[in-house]
């Protein structure tokens, strides 16, 4: 299998981001091969409830 | 691969092995795993931190979906102009993440976050084991 690029002119002015997180990447540039992988676990799904009664230093 | 011309990069913040990269790089692999416990009543004892770690989530252990294999092909390419960017702000970069400026050849990367949040008493919910909780949430 053969592929043929031509890369024309690419020219950006101005790029605002705010925020990049969790291995994710912000390329400016060619890449040959990517491999990109994120799995999480976020409430509601992981709430649960425990009956905790929470220390504090006894004052006065 | 192209040549990156960038102007100006304004970047307010770098954290938890983030980076930002100016040149080719051949292979970039970050790695996040991250645990993140919000407890309300803000009391964290010594026993908490035990019972909260990595190996007591199951979640942590589950391998990511198989990716396709890197697939043989004749690639040519033909290149003209390089990219241009005039000005890039960015407020903030986190977690193993990567800004990037110029080529790069393989890249591979994971994440992998678990919330867990602890409220102190439920309203009209029935008090369960948190191992109980924890395999419902694996399931």
């Amino acid at each position: 299998m053969n592929v043929k690029f031509i890369n024309e002119q690419l020219y950006v002015d101005n790029i605002e981001i705010t925020g990049v997180s969790s291995s994710s990447l912000f390329l400016i540039g060619d890449a040959n091969h990517l491999q990109f992988s994120s799995s999480f676990d976020t409430p509601p799904e992981s709430y649960y409830i425990e009956n905790i009664v929470p220390v504090v230093p006894f004052s006065g | 691969m192209r040549d990156s011309v960038v102007k100006t990069v304004n970047c307010q913040s770098t954290d938890n092995s983030s980076s930002i990269r100016i040149g080719d790089t051949k292979w970039l692999t970050p790695q996040s795993v991250a645990l993140a416990v919000q407890r309300e009543g803000a009391y964290y004892s010594r026993e908490f931190q035990e019972r909260h770690t990595f190996q007591y989530y199951h979640f942590m252990d589950q391998p990511f979906p198989k990716q396709l294999q890197p697939f043989q092909c004749k690639v040519s390419r033909q290149e003209k102009q390089p990219i241009k960017v005039g000005n890039i702000n960015v407020i903030g970069i986190t977690a193993s993440s990567t800004l990037h400026v110029g080529s790069l050849e393989h890249g591979d990367a994971f994440s992998k976050i678990k919330h867990v949040r602890q409220l102190l008493e439920a309203d009209d919910e029935e008090e369960v084991d948190d191992h109980e909780t924890d395999d419902q949430v694996i399931d």
